[in-house]
């Protein structure tokens, strides 16, 4: 554990993202008003301090929008990302380990999903299924599968033949086994700094998505509602487009640090 | 780095010193490098097509109707004025309209307007050689008769008050087919080219026949543009002279540009599905009226900028409307409360709003009601769907429980009202009341101006007292332009008037 | 030979399985078309003629394969929303979006491939840190924040840059390339950032390696080495990144266009598919991902070139 804080990108990181998790697990107890309510005499009123960070077009206070958005944020991250990582994870691992006619299917559908553009793919899904909180991380996690897939297969046709695997073969393990209890530990820190990555774009494809107006529903707070409707008061309330913007910035940096600080310390590299 | 740095300082440099040698000329008096004058403005979508026959987008309509003339056109409060017919009759019976037209207008073409061009249009227009009219409103025409060069007479099976009205579609050249891709009109302006995805331009028509309508700015460039701050940017970076935009932007464009705000004839309501449970009972209804507060509305989602509405009709129409219905629910959530015990909503309920993610303004109205009808118990989940989804699924299957849009308005009021008509086929409310149905198939057909009034006000007191739906406002068209643009004029139907815009030197 | 042509065949199956999922998509998007171009105001009868004359009125499928017949004879079919050619409007697309694509990677390399290089020879914390920092920001801030915080920057405070529409060639090229200017910065920022870290760490390891202890040894300047030996091989691996970049680009160019009103292919997308425009969204899928695919199909020639192993795979 020590050699990862020693890692200055880990390290940052993890400050930035700790702080964000004090935020939420603060949100949890106490926001100072209501993410809902409304006072409208009240609209768009610069940071004072009753609000800390000013209020939206609806007199709504920003600092609790944020609190709770940051939440809606870690959760659509954490939800596409994990079932990306899941389903990739399936699908890389038996496409890789066994090869064959199996892996050249799969690779073309996983091609077929990586030759849309992701925010193509996700106006497609979001078109058909409609919006809300459980088709984005739908969306968000296809748009995920494809590169853990590749990460995956290129892990296991690297080491499916390396003398490890041989020897457990010749001692009579069983693919399964060999698979996840032998195979996988080995790649599990590449994966984990392409998790962060992922982690870091969901986030990001989340704000662009409800930029578009296909991402969440309000009232719900999530940062990337919160920029595109702050975008419309750009020019009355600049506050108000800066603050989700830095939330994002923050949180992406947090996680691309990680992800960049794990990367280092697999490859070996200082 | 330092060469990157180096390289980007090049870049940047370059770029300004080519921005100096070509645009100064841009950002003073609205010419361009030719010293012909210029206006650029906007227009929120693409256009649906340039075909006046195949276009029913108002914001499509807005702009070629600088383009195309009908026999009749209309003035800035929505009346009937002369157009490339000087003068007409209607007979007693209703059902013969004889036109007499100008005799010098020449089309964009330079061919010269004639009853045969007129004749050519309305049987397109009324399906006589097409098959199928191109709207429904004009089924009724039976005959069009060309007695000399500059008459024609139109036929009509039934009377339609509103059918004059409907004569200001736009008259196209005999014989032409290509007005989709080249649009030739009589109009002040005339088309130069449209390029999809980023805009069309128009050129001053010289040889137009009306010197007081004859443009003043040599060429109009139209953007397609519909993100708002990519509109006020390009405004206050010079590179716009007119733009559509929202109340909240003009509170702080109003420093360096002249603001222009007015009623739009449009309705924007809370519609409610009257066919299904709850809304199926009026005390549900009457209590929503009561729960929301309009005034928040109107200041939250449009910073003030709109008139409130109490029945589906604007008061910009002054003629047809009906005063007595303002104010009658107040907001009162008390009352609204009641009124929900009484048809047995003790605990509230719960339901979804539909709205059309494209549109923010009812996103935010949504939002609105949604925390107003908390405070009385119910809970309003809002959904937002694609257009095209809305249009199939609420407009066209009227299929949903609530939805929150903006109708657009008509200069006649039949086409405004004929919506809650209950065989009407886009009766998305699904509202149905024989009474309401008779009074407009009688003002239909009533020639009498004063009566056909009476009955119109009739059916908006009735739609308010039925609750049909919960009417919010008219949002006003905000309407930003430099400041030595002068000369605006507002209609009470979607129509940039480019001839009456003039720079002041 | 066999594995080229091998690669070749799954490239025109790839693009059929693209074809056939935006079809089904299609198959269960809710939405008419003539009623989306019309919008509010049309009467039945005006959609159902606007329906007849687009010939919607026949199945979708009838209407797929008929495309598909088309689409053997080069002809990508008529757009519903624009009643054009699609092939016209692509082409049309095109020649803004190729030069925004063309222009975003030019800022993307160089940006990208000197500031990488730059840090991963100089480990001082001095000019370090505040270079991770800026590409840190640059990649994190989602690029249609970036594009209005360019357009707030350079057209309305500094009014350097226009900010809307696009200025062909035709037209001088510098007016155009100005045009396009902040919109290709937009996106470059962000993927030069990503470049940044890849060139870095793929130059680092390859510093790690025994021949470049080696050639320290020899007595070789470092800056020999970095140039003569560690650049060449270290941008295999970046060559890879640039092909992924293509993606991002065109799919960043969706919202970018959007904010700048460009007319290119990122427009196109937008409109036909809230118009459900069938011809027009296959024509413009098959495209985009004709690119990806190629772009792949090139890295893994070059890789396969570089490294011959990998065809055995």
């Amino acid at each position: 554990m020590k050699r990862y804080f020693s890692n200055p990108s880990f390290l940052i990181g993890s400050i930035i993202l700790f702080m964000m998790l004090a935020l939420l697990v603060i949100s949890f107890f106490h926001t100072p008003y209501d993410v809902t309510a409304m006072d409208l005499a009240n609209k768009l009123a610069k940071p004072s301090q009753e609000h800390f960070l000013g209020t939206d077009q609806f007199g709504r206070d920003i600092l609790s929008r944020v609190m709770k958005g940051i939440e809606v944020s870690l959760l659509i991250g954490f939800m596409a990302v994990s079932s990306g990582l899941l389903f990739g994870l399936l699908i890389g691992s038996f496409s890789g380990y066994f090869g064959g006619r199996l892996d050249e299917i799969i690779m073309k559908i996983i091609d077929t999903l990586m030759a849309f553009p992701g925010v193509l793919l996700a106006m497609m899904l979001i078109a058909v299924f409609g919006n809300g909180l459980l088709n984005t991380i739908i969306a968000l996690s296809v748009m995920a599968v494809p590169r853990f897939a590749r990460i995956t297969r290129s892990g296991y046709m690297e080491l499916r033949d390396s003398d490890f695997v041989k020897a457990e073969r010749i001692r009579g393990a069983g693919s399964l086994r060999i698979m996840f209890s032998h195979i996988l530990p080995n790649i599990v820190s590449e994966l984990s700094a392409t998790a962060s990555l992922s982690f870091a774009s969901a986030i990001m494809s989340e704000a662009g998505l409800s930029y578009l107006g296909l991402g969440m529903q309000p009232p719900s707070p999530s940062l990337g509602i919160m920029l595109s409707e702050a975008q419309d008061y750009m020019l009355r309330a600049p506050w108000y487009v800066l603050i989700p913007t830095i939330t994002i910035a923050l949180l992406v940096i947090a996680f691309n640090l990680i992800g960049d600080g794990l990367q280092e310390m697999n490859g070996g590299v200082k | 780095m330092k060469k990157i740095l180096v390289f980007l300082l090049a870049v940047l440099t370059l770029t300004s010193c080519a921005k100096n040698e070509d645009s100064s000329s841009t950002e003073s008096l609205g010419r361009n490098n030719e010293g012909v004058s210029l206006i650029r403005l906007t227009m929120p979508s693409e256009p649906d097509s340039l075909d006046p026959y195949i276009s029913t987008a108002s914001d499509t309509e807005a702009v070629m109707h600088n383009v195309y003339e009908g026999l009749v056109l209309f003035d800035e409060n929505g009346s009937i004025i002369p157009g490339l017919a000087e003068s007409w009759e209607i007979s007693d019976d209703g059902l013969e309209y004889t036109f007499h037209l100008r005799d010098d207008v020449t089309f964009h073409s330079g061919e010269h307007m004639d009853s045969a061009d007129v004749a050519y249009s309305f049987e397109i227009i009324s399906g006589l050689s097409t098959g199928e009219p191109i709207s429904s409103r004009f089924s009724t025409i039976t005959a069009i008769e060309t007695p000399d060069e500059y008459t024609v007479i139109l036929n009509l099976s039934e009377p339609n008050a509103a059918f004059l009205e409907g004569t200001r579609v736009g008259i196209i050249p005999e014989g032409y087919t290509d007005s989709a891709t080249a649009p030739i009109g009589t109009g002040p302006y005339e088309f130069v080219e449209y390029t999809p995805g980023q805009r069309i331009v128009l050129e001053k028509n010289d040889e137009y026949y009306d010197e007081s309508r004859m443009g003043s700015i040599d060429r109009a460039e139209i953007y397609i543009m519909s993100d708002e701050s990519a509109i006020v940017t390009a405004l206050q970076s010079g590179q716009l002279d007119m733009a559509q935009v929202t109340g909240s932007d003009a509170e702080v464009l109003n420093r360096n540009f002249t603001i222009h705000s007015n009623p739009q004839n449009m309705v924007c309501l809370f519609a409610l599905n009257n066919a299904i449970e709850p809304f199926n009972d009026i005390r549900v209804r009457m209590a929503l009226n009561y729960a929301i507060n309009k005034d928040n509305i109107i200041y939250g989602a449009f910073d003030g900028y709109a008139t409130r509405l109490d029945s589906n009709f604007s008061p910009v129409m002054a003629s047809y409307y009906n005063s007595d219905v303002e104010n009658f629910y107040p907001y009162d959530p008390e009352k609204a409360i009641e009124l929900l015990k009484e048809a047995g909503y003790t605990d509230g309920f719960s339901f979804t709003i539909t709205v059309p993610s494209n549109y923010q303004q009812h996103v935010n109205t949504a939002q609105i009601i949604a925390e107003d009808l908390k405070a009385v118990g119910i809970k309003a989940g809002i959904q937002l769907v694609e257009w095209g989804t809305w249009l199939e699924d609420v407009y066209s299957n009227g299929n949903y429980e609530t939805t929150i849009i903006g109708l657009t308005g008509k200069l006649d009021p039949y086409e405004i009202l004929v919506r809650f008509v209950s065989d009407f086929r886009r009766n998305f409310f699904h509202y149905n009341n024989g009474e309401y149905d008779k009074l407009i198939k009688e003002a239909m057909v009533e020639t009498d101006e004063n009566k056909r009034a009476e009955l119109y006000k009739e059916c908006q007191m009735i739609l308010t007292e039925d609750a049909a739906c919960v009417w919010t406002c008219d949002p006003n068209l905000v309407i930003a332009m430099r400041s030595d643009l002068k000369g605006y004029k507002s209609y009470p139907l979607a129509f940039t008037d480019l001839s009456a815009l003039y720079y002041e030197e | 030979m066999r594995y080229y042509l091998r690669k070749l065949i799954g490239l025109v199956v790839t693009l059929i399985l693209v074809s056939l999922v935006t079809f089904f998509v299609f198959q269960i998007l809710p939405g008419d078309p003539a009623l989306i171009i019309l919008g509010l105001d049309a009467d039945v009868n005006q959609i159902e003629a606007l329906n007849r004359t687009l010939g919607l009125d026949r199945p979708l499928t009838e209407r797929y394969i008929s495309w598909i017949k088309g689409l053997f004879n080069g002809d990508l079919g008529i757009s519903i929303r624009y009643n054009q050619s699609v092939s016209s409007l692509i082409g049309q697309g095109l020649k803004v979006t190729a030069l925004l694509a063309l222009y975003s990677m030019i800022f993307t390399v160089a940006i990208g491939i000197p500031v990488g290089l730059f840090l991963a020879s100089h480990s001082r914390k001095k000019y370090s840190i505040p270079i991770s920092i800026v590409s840190q920001l640059s990649l994190s801030i989602p690029s249609f924040c970036m594009g209005i915080l360019l357009i707030s920057i350079f057209s309305v405070r500094l009014n350097l840059l226009p900010s809307i529409g696009y200025t062909p060639i035709s037209e001088g090229f510098f007016k155009s390339f100005k045009s396009l200017l902040l919109p290709s910065l937009s996106i470059a920022l962000g993927s030069s950032a990503i470049l940044i870290r890849y060139v870095r760490v793929s130059v680092l390891k390859e510093m790690g390696k025994d021949y470049v202890r080696t050639a320290r040894s020899k007595g070789l300047s470092k800056r020999r080495i970095m140039y003569a030996h560690v650049l060449k091989n270290s941008l295999i691996p970046v060559i890879t990144i640039l092909g992924l970049l293509t993606a991002d680009i065109l799919g960043g160019s969706i919202i970018i266009e959007n904010i700048f009103s460009l007319p290119g292919i990122g427009r196109l997308i937008t409109v036909s598919i809230s118009s459900r425009d069938l011809p027009l969204i296959q024509g413009l899928v098959l495209y985009l991902s004709l690119i990806v695919v190629i772009c792949n199909f090139i890295v893994d020639l070059v890789y396969s070139l570089v490294d011959p192993r990998i065809r055995l795979r």
